[in-house]
């Protein structure tokens, strides 16, 4: 994990990092080349919503992604009928 | 309708426009900026309709106790999370729908360390709420 952090803008930084001191953080805990050795492909549902972006870089990381319902802000159709 | 608390496991739910207004959301932020007292405090929502406006009003109250606020705007709640407790702020909060039917929305507040509100704090939020 990255050290010395400090937030003077957060969204500046977010911008900059584009996610990817998030990122980095998650895959600091797993063994990201023992997973992309099994060449797996991924489904990834973020149905619609806020993990859209993050997550896809994410799992890009370990394997191939299918992504579904990956419209941020659409009505995801499980929700449908409400 | 007189409250206990309104925080329950994970912050407090409910319908958009009816439990949940932009009304209610100012009030709230006044109330967590009173708790915190003062401090910094990061905010993000998701794409869900009336989560950008329930934020924003949020944030008003918030400002209007002083409390320094940055708006993360669109964010998933672990990832906001992590960043309030790595950059070391008093309060995050996540105004979020979730897995909720697309009606309603949650305003999810952590505090320091990133520890969710209930309990007794809540209900010290919720008569601070009842007393603006």
């Amino acid at each position: 994990m990255a050290t010395g952090f400090t937030v003077r803008s957060a969204k500046k930084l977010l911008k900059f990092m584009d996610h990817s001191e998030y990122i980095q953080a998650i895959l600091q805990t797993i063994d990201a080349a023992k997973i992309n050795q099994q060449r797996y492909r991924i489904l990834f549902d973020p149905v619609n919503g806020s993990a859209v972006d993050v997550g896809k870089k994410l799992f890009e990381k370990l394997g191939k992604v299918v992504l579904i319902n990956g419209q941020m802000g659409r009505k995801p159709p499980h929700l449908a009928v409400n | 309708m007189f409250v206990d608390n309104f925080f329950g496991t994970s912050g407090i739910r409910g319908v958009i426009g009816k439990e949940i207004d932009e009304k209610f959301s100012y009030k709230i932020g006044l109330a967590l900026g009173k708790y915190i007292k003062r401090g910094k405090a990061l905010i993000a929502y998701d794409p869900r309709p009336g989560a950008k406006e329930i934020s924003e009003a949020l944030i008003k109250g918030l400002k209007k106790t002083k409390v320094e606020v940055t708006n993360l705007e669109i964010l998933p709640t672990p990832e906001l999370t992590w960043y309030q407790v790595k950059g070391d702020y008093h309060l995050g909060v996540s105004v979020t729908g979730s897995h909720l039917p697309w009606n309603m929305i949650g305003i999810i507040p952590t505090l320091k360390d990133g520890d969710g509100i209930y309990g007794q704090i809540g209900e010290k939020i919720t008569q601070i709420y009842g007393s603006l």
